[in-house]
């Protein structure tokens, strides 16, 4: 169990038996940076969970209110779990820096093409979740694209947020805080995941690749500003 | 919408700890918990309505005092008890629907045959490593649980090093199990005869059409199981 320590070993043990963890993996659970743009239900119920497998640094950017709250919630299920406070909303280029060197973003509703540039440029992976009174889409966007902007149709499913059944925004924060925990732990290179989960009778639930568009001005060939040299894709 | 009835919760694990959450954030008044374990530290991971500081604490009463603090509106009767076949009938009065947050066969069959014996609607959800399912069984069944799995598995099925699951597989079950609760009560379920698959490493889910079994033991045509008898669901039981 190289890495980590006997409290560590003894609270995620089960976890770890996981092939698909390990020690390895629950390190880095350990060692991940989570932020969380904007407060709300779906990032509560994403940062309890996330906490709870072992997420000890969280970076939120919230509208005031819910910072406290959550930070002594974490702590609670996790003493190591901190939460720092980072102003929102940013402009342009502040988002780079409020991305940098952290390890996965989650997005509540999805309606900023600057932070989806940032995230791009700094090669932070995004999942950005929507809800409403019966559905939730899950959007998992992994470093270099794709990303939302001209890849797909989803800004204009993802940024019309209306008001959520709460119980649905529970299950919408657990799915993010499952699709964060395998960015972590897969490190993997380039994917993009849609999930889409429609609450009624006869709806079939929906899953599926996101296509790279190469004309896309955030991550596609035309966004040099956004390339990432290519030795980063390794880190 | 603040929904007045009352929902019985069998386990305050994994699965429950999501399913309350959801329950209680959508409305729900009235929630009786049901689990006769302890919090140990190898929970905490997945298990988040069980704060650090309740390692040895019952968790049906750690359940209900998290909850309790978060959601003050919700009266949680917590009941340190085994769900099994001799209070079964006693803990489901009262109740509109039983969700099955159980984590061993014979709880599950026993919830499946006392739900469908006393013509509530269930829930059930099952989470292993990073994949789960859900079904929602009918007042009566029709499907139900049996019609799909039968019986119960031998002895010695799934023993082994116990490993996983990840921790919030199931939260994500859980949740869509109060949803789906909440949405039966409300008159819309969605996940009736319908058998949910979720796998969290490709983030999908699939749903799979379950036909009502006509010789199923307890919805069937001609049912044999017409009461709950304890012997029934003992693991000891060889299978016929």
């Amino acid at each position: 169990m190289s890495g980590l320590d006997p409290q560590a070993v003894g609270r995620y043990s089960r976890q770890i038996a996981l092939p698909e963890v390990g020690s390895l993996g629950q390190a880095r659970i350990l060692a991940a940076r989570i932020v969380l743009v904007v407060d709300g239900l779906v990032a509560e119920t994403a940062a309890r969970y996330l906490a709870g497998a072992g997420v000890c640094r969280f970076r939120s950017m919230a509208r005031g209110s819910g910072l406290g709250d959550l930070a002594g919630v974490l702590a609670e299920l996790n003493p190591d779990a901190r939460v720092e406070a980072w102003p929102w909303p940013l402009e342009g280029t502040a988002w780079v820096s409020a991305l940098e060197e952290q390890t996965v973003v989650l997005r509540v509703g999805f309606d900023d093409d600057a932070m989806v540039r940032a995230a791009v440029r700094v090669a932070v992976p995004v999942v950005a979740v929507r809800t409403d009174a019966a559905s939730i889409d899950v959007l998992s966007l992994r470093r270099h694209g794709p990303c939302p902007h001209l890849c797909l149709d989803v800004p204009a499913c993802l940024s019309n947020a209306t008001e959520s059944d709460p119980g649905i925004s529970v299950l919408a924060g657990a799915l993010a805080a499952c699709e964060i925990l395998d960015i972590v732990l897969r490190q993997a290179g380039p994917r993009a995941r849609h999930l889409r989960l429609v609450l009624g009778p006869g709806e079939e639930p929906l899953a599926q690749d996101i296509p790279w568009a190469p004309e896309c001005c955030a991550c596609g060939g035309g966004a040099s500003e956004a390339r990432i040299p290519q030795q980063k894709l390794h880190d | 919408m603040i929904l007045e009835e009352s929902v019985l919760l069998v386990g305050a694990g994994g699965l429950g700890c999501g399913a309350a959450l959801a329950l209680a954030a959508a409305g729900l008044r009235h929630l009786v918990v049901v689990d006769d374990d302890v919090v140990e530290e190898s929970n905490l991971h997945r298990q988040v309505l069980h704060k650090n500081a309740a390692v040895g604490m019952p968790k049906a009463q750690s359940l209900a005092a998290t909850l309790a603090q978060r959601y003050p509106s919700v009266e949680v009767t917590q009941m340190q008890t085994r769900f099994d076949a001799t209070s079964a009938a006693r803990l489901l009065q009262g109740c509109a629907a039983l969700v099955d947050a159980s984590d061993n066969f014979r709880t599950k069959f026993l919830c499946n045959d006392a739900a469908v014996l006393a013509r509530i609607p269930l829930v059930h959800a099952a989470v292993a490593g990073l994949r789960g399912q859900l079904l929602t069984v009918a007042a009566g069944g029709r499907p139900c649980y049996r019609c799909l799995f039968e019986d119960l598995p031998p002895p010695d099925a799934g023993v082994g090093p116990p490993a996983g699951p990840l921790g919030p597989v199931p939260g994500v079950l859980g949740a869509l199990q109060g949803t789906e609760a909440m949405r039966f009560l409300r008159g819309a379920p969605a996940f009736v005869g319908r058998l949910l698959q979720y796998d969290a490493a490709s983030l999908s889910m699939r749903l799979v059409r379950l036909r009502p079994n006509p010789h199923c033991a307890v919805c069937g045509t001609r049912p044999t199981i017409l009461g709950l008898d304890p012997s029934a669901y003992s693991m000891q039981r060889s299978s016929p």
